[in-house]
C-alpha cells in the first residue's frame, strides 16, 4: 500500500458521506415551502433590498464580539502548541492577553452590548 | 527559546495602558452605581472622576518618563529589539503626556458645555497616547504600524464625538478615510521594504538599503508618504482643516499637539536609521514638502474666518518649519525639532483652550468675532491667547521665538558646513514665512484688545482646571523663551546618545 492509499481513502470516506448527508436529508427531511425558505441564503435579512438602507445597530456588536473571541482563538491555538517550551512566562503573557479582552467583554455586558432588546 | 524581558522599559507605558483598559470599566460600574458616599453619581462628577484618573495616570508616567531621560537608554526585548527606549523616546513621550494631561485638564467643563460628557472619551485618549508612546519608541516597521494604528483609532472616534453635530460627524468619516488611505500607504511601502532587504528591524533596512534601486526608492517614499499624512504635510494635508474644524475643540487641540509629536519621532528614526543611504534622495522630496508646508499653509490662514480653522493651517506651517530640522539631519537640527516640538505643544494648547472655555450651551464658539472684548471679560484668556499667538508668529522673547532661531540657526550652520545653498533658502523662506504669519496671529490680539463685545456676549468663565491649563501655558510659553539654552544642550546630548545607540542596535 503506498503512501498516499490513506489519503485516497480520506477523500472517498469524505465524498461518502457527504452524499450520505444529502441523500438522507432529502428523503427524511420535512418539506415546507415558503417566501423565506425559497431564498438561496437564510441570514435574517432580506436579499434583494435597496442598498440605501439602515441596518440594525446590534449586527454590529455581535460581529465586533465575535472577532474579539475569533482572534483570541487564532492566538490560543499557536501558543498552546508551544506552551511547555514557553512554561510560565507564557503562562502569564496570556494570561494578561485574556484578561484584556475578558475586560472588553465585561466592558460590553454592563454597558449593556449583550441585551438584543 | 524565552527571550530576556526587560518589563521595566515598558515602564512609561505601563500606567497609561492600565488606566486605558480599567478606564471604562471604571465607567460603565459607577453609571450602574447609582450613589456613590451616598451622594448620586451625576455624569458631571462621572466625568470629573475619570478625568482624574487619568490625570494621575498620565502623571505617574510622566514620572517614570523623566527618570528614564535622566537614566540609560533600555531596549525591552534586546535579542529582537522592537521597542527601543532612548532619550529621544522619553523626551517625546514626556511632550506626549503633558499634551494629553493639559488636554485632559481642559476636557472635563468643555464636554459638558457641548453635551457630550461621555465616560469612553478618557478611555479613547489613554488608548491613542499609548499608541503615540509606542510610535516614539518603535525601532521596527511592524512595531510603528500597530503604534500607528492605536493611535489613529481611537482619534477617528474622538473626532466624531459630538455625536449630534453633523460637523463632528463629517469630521471623523473624513478623518477615518484618510487616515485609512494614509496607512494603506504606509503599509505597502513598508512591505515594499520588507521584500527588498528581508529585515523589518530599522537599523537592519539602514544597513541593507540600496538607493540605486528603484524598488527600494519606491517603498521608502511611500512610507514617507504615509507619515506625510500623519504629520498633514502639504500636499497631503487637505483633510487637516476640515477635521480639525469639526472635531471637538479638546479634540483638536490633541490632535494638533501630541499626534504630530508622536509621528515626527516615528519620521525622524526611519529617516536617521533606516533610510539614511537614500538621504540625499528624500530630502529633496522632503524640502519641497516643508517649503509648502510653510507657505501653503501660512497663506491659507491668512483668509479664514474660524479660529480652529485658521489654527489648522497654522498647524501645517508649523510642520514645515518642524521638517526643516529634519531636513538638516544634524543633531543640532534633531534637538532643535525636539525643542520646537514642546514649545508648539504648549502654545497651541493654550490657544485651543481659550477657544475651548468660550464653548456654551452645546455649542462651540469659534468665530474670531467671538473674541471681541475678551480683554475687558475675561482678562486672563485674552493674556494668554495673545501670549500663544505671539509665540506660534516666533515674537521674541516667547518660547516661539527660540524654537524657530534653533531651527534655522542649525539649517545655516549646516548650509555653511556642507556649502549647500538649499538649506539658506530653506532658512530664508522660513523667516519670510513667520513675516507673513504675523498677519493672521495679530489679528487675533487686535480683535481681543480693540474691538467691543457685543452687548449679548457672555463668555464662560473658566474652571479649576482649565485656569491650570492656561497658567502653564502661559508660564511654559514664557519660560522656554527665556532659559531655552540649557534645556537645548541637555536635547542635543539625548540626539547624540539615541542616534548613537539606535546604530548599533541590530539583531
Amino acid at each position: 500500500m503506498s503512501e498516499y492509499a490513506g489519503l485516497g481513502l480520506f477523500i472517498a470516506l469524505g465524498t461518502a458521506l457527504v452524499l450520505m448527508f444529502v441523500l438522507l436529508t432529502t428523503l427524511l427531511g420535512p418539506r415546507l415551502r415558503f417566501a423565506e425558505k425559497q431564498e438561496p441564503f437564510e441570514c435574517g435579512e432580506h436579499q434583494v433590498v435597496s442598498p440605501y438602507q439602515r441596518f440594525n445597530v446590534k449586527f454590529y456588536m455581535v460581529a465586533l464580539s465575535f472577532i474579539i473571541f475569533d482572534v483570541e482563538m487564532v492566538f490560543l491555538y499557536p501558543w498552546a502548541v508551544v506552551f511547555r517550551d514557553l512554561g510560565w512566562f507564557g503562562f502569564f503573557a496570556m494570561l494578561i492577553f485574556l484578561f484584556v479582552l475578558t475586560v472588553g467583554l465585561a466592558y460590553e455586558w454592563l454597558k449593556g452590548g449583550l441585551d438584543w432588546n | 527559546m524565552i527571550p530576556q524581558i526587560d518589563i521595566g522599559a515598558l515602564g512609561p507605558m505601563l500606567p497609561v495602558a492600565v488606566g486605558a483598559i480599567l478606564l471604562p470599566l471604571a465607567e460603565v460600574l459607577m453609571a450602574r452605581k447609582r450613589t456613590f458616599l451616598s451622594r448620586p453619581f451625576t455624569q458631571e462628577r462621572r466625568g470629573t472622576f475619570l478625568a482624574v484618573a487619568s490625570l494621575l495616570c498620565l502623571v505617574i508616567a510622566l514620572i517614570i518618563s523623566v527618570n528614564g531621560l535622566l537614566g540609560p537608554s533600555r531596549v525591552f526585548n534586546s535579542g529582537n529589539p522592537m521597542i527601543v527606549m532612548d532619550g529621544v523616546a522619553h523626551f517625546l513621550n514626556i511632550v506626549v503626556l503633558l499634551g494629553a494631561s493639559l488636554t485632559v485638564l481642559g476636557s472635563v467643563k468643555y464636554l459638558a458645555d457641548i453635551h457630550s460628557n461621555h465616560g469612553e472619551y478618557y478611555a479613547l485618549l489613554m488608548s491613542s497616547v499609548l499608541g503615540m508612546m509606542f510610535l516614539t519608541s518603535a525601532s521596527n516597521l511592524m512595531m510603528l504600524f500597530l503604534a500607528l494604528e492605536l493611535m489613529s483609532i481611537p482619534l477617528y472616534v474622538l473626532a466624531g464625538f459630538r455625536r449630534s453635530s453633523l460637523r463632528s460627524n463629517e469630521s471623523a468619516l473624513k478623518y477615518f478615510l484618510i487616515g485609512s488611505f494614509a496607512s494603506g500607504i504606509l503599509l505597502y511601502g513598508m512591505a515594499i521594504l520588507y521584500g527588498m532587504t528581508g529585515s523589518i528591524s530599522l537599523a537592519e533596512i539602514g544597513k541593507r538599503f540600496d538607493p540605486e534601486s528603484a524598488p527600494h526608492l519606491l517603498g521608502a517614499a511611500l512610507v514617507v508618504v504615509g507619515l506625510g499624512f500623519k504629520i498633514s504635510s502639504v500636499p497631503f494635508h487637505q483633510w487637516a482643516p476640515d477635521v480639525y474644524e469639526g472635531a471637538p475643540t479638546s479634540v483638536t487641540g490633541f490632535m494638533a499637539t501630541t499626534v504630530k509629536v508622536a509621528a515626527f519621532g516615528a519620521l525622524m528614526r526611519v529617516l536617521a536609521v533606516a533610510l539614511e543611504p537614500a538621504a540625499e534622495l528624500l530630502y529633496g522630496a522632503l524640502w519641497v514638502m516643508a517649503v509648502l508646508s510653510m507657505t501653503l499653509g501660512n497663506v491659507m490662514a491668512i483668509i479664514q474666518q474660524n479660529i480652529k480653522r485658521m489654527l489648522a493651517y497654522s498647524s501645517i506651517a508649523h510642520v514645515g518649519y518642524l521638517l526643516v530640522g529634519v531636513i538638516v539631519g544634524t543633531l543640532d537640527g534633531y534637538a532643535a525639532v525636539l525643542f520646537y516640538l514642546l514649545v508648539y505643544t504648549f502654545m497651541t494648547i493654550g490657544a485651543f483652550t481659550v477657544v475651548a472655555i468660550l464653548a456654551k450651551g452645546g455649542e462651540d464658539r469659534d468665530r474670531v468675532e467671538d473674541l471681541a472684548g475678551l480683554s475687558q471679560s475675561r482678562p486672563l484668556m485674552a493674556v494668554v491667547m495673545t501670549l500663544c499667538m505671539f509665540a506660534l508668529a516666533g515674537i521674541p522673547p516667547t518660547a516661539g521665538f527660540m524654537g524657530k532661531f534653533h531651527l534655522f540657526r542649525a539649517a545655516i550652520e549646516r548650509g555653511i558646513e556642507i556649502g549647500d545653498t538649499s538649506l539658506f533658502w530653506l532658512a530664508i523662506i522660513g523667516v519670510l514665512n513667520s513675516a507673513i504669519s504675523l498677519a493672521y496671529y495679530l489679528r487675533v490680539p487686535l480683535v481681543m484688545y480693540f474691538r467691543d463685545a457685543p452687548p449679548t456676549s457672555d463668555p464662560d468663565v473658566p474652571g479649576f482646571f482649565e485656569r491650570v491649563v492656561l497658567l502653564t501655558c502661559l508660564a511654559a510659553v514664557v519660560l522656554l523663551g527665556i532659559v531655552p539654552d540649557d534645556i537645548f544642550n541637555v536635547l542635543s546630548q539625548t540626539a547624540a546618545s539615541a542616534q548613537h545607540l539606535l546604530l548599533l542596535q541590530s539583531p
